[in-house]
């Protein structure tokens, strides 16, 4: 596969077609909710145990006491995730209901991958994300870009073996802010299988006067959108 | 009658560790394992007589885990633990012969009834 600017390539059609999109969300909506329920099912049985050491008369006061108190302590730590999964979620609404433009690029991104993060847990890939902190508002819906990157990393994921490395940099570039994602690994799946179709991603990335670029081997991708206004 | 052998194959390790300690309570044989490749390596050890296997895993399908894990143990039931039952993954598991499908969080009252069909099996054999 050699480098290709497929940005220019594909007339614009209108929005993205609505199934996939609508399929965005479904995606979101499933990730989220198997982790939440990871979560509630430690939950259960870490307040099972605990009342069942409560009731083990056999045991030694001093056993059970120390138990249940780590018990505890364990419970108050894994009510940290499902707390920031839910603000996320309370943030993406309000992200969804206020005004499109009023939104810090790299706020949208960050908010993007906390909440898919379990994909590539699942997929035993690590992330390293380097955002670059500018306090840049785009001209393009944040849903539409969240979109976007998640079905690029979505494509990317699914052509990766277990395991490796993805880096994801935000940078502004001159009038753009460019997402820019690397796998350390080679790409093993041929464009044809990816989850999500090339064309619609081309077609709403120019629709958002954007540019998608893939390097060598597809292990690369920029993807840029305009810039409106920094503070 | 020995303690039925229960093995908890899932990633999630503060839950497999609580569902453990929790059959060990109700004199259960019970070990948790976090890794696909640990699993394994502990089917082959334990011989249990029950496997709580997550659908789940990272890196690798719970259905291929079932379908390795037969080749080791031919014996050995295994019940499906799962937060979401689609009915493809329910008609895939049937014909691997997965023993039953739990969803989490679990009913441990649920569980053990299902544990000890297996053990009630297992003793007639």
């Amino acid at each position: 596969m050699t480098e290709r600017d497929r940005g220019q390539a594909a007339d614009v059609d209108g929005a993205p077609e609505n199934a996939l999109f609508i399929r965005f969300i479904g995606r979101l909506l499933g990730l989220l909710s198997h982790e939440l329920n990871n979560h509630l099912a430690i939950l259960r049985e870490s307040i099972g145990l605990a009342d069942d050491i409560l009731s083990a008369r056999k045991m030694p006061e001093k056993k059970r006491l120390d138990d249940v108190t780590a018990l505890v302590r364990s419970l108050d730590e894994n009510l940290n995730r499902p707390i920031a999964i839910v603000r996320h979620v309370g943030d993406l609404s309000l992200q969804i209901e206020q005004d499109a433009t009023d939104h810090e690029a790299d706020l949208m991104v960050d908010r993007l991958l906390s909440l898919i993060q379990r994909m590539a847990i699942q997929r035993k890939i690590i992330i390293r994300k380097s955002l670059a902190g500018h306090s840049l508002r785009l001209s393009v819906d944040p849903l539409l870009m969240q979109f976007l990157l998640f079905a690029l990393l979505d494509n990317l994921y699914s052509a990766l073996d277990s395991g490796g490395r993805v880096t994801i940099d935000t940078a502004r570039k001159g009038k753009d802010y460019s997402i820019h994602i690397t796998s350390e690994q080679t790409l093993r799946t041929m464009p044809e299988n990816e989850p999500w179709p090339q064309k619609v991603l081309f077609d709403t990335v120019k629709r958002t006067g954007g540019t998608l670029h893939y390097g060598e081997g597809g292990g690369t991708i920029t993807l840029t959108f305009p810039v409106t206004e920094s503070r | 009658m020995s303690a039925v052998k229960v093995l908890i194959v899932d990633d999630e390790q503060d839950f497999a560790t609580a569902l453990a300690e929790r059959l060990r309570l109700r004199g259960y044989e019970a070990t948790a394992i976090f890794s696909p490749d640990e699993a394994l390596a502990m089917v082959k050890e334990m011989q249990p007589d029950v496997v709580l296997l997550d659908l789940r895993l990272p890196g690798v399908s719970g259905i291929e885990m079932l379908m390795t894990m037969r080749e080791f143990v031919p014996g050995v039931e295994i019940i499906l633990l799962t937060g979401h039952l689609d009915l493809a993954q329910r008609i895939q598991g049937m014909r691997l012969d997965a023993f039953e499908y739990i969803m989490k969080p679990i009913e441990i009252a649920d569980l053990i009834n299902k544990i000890e069909k297996v053990g009630k099996h297992r003793d007639r054999t």
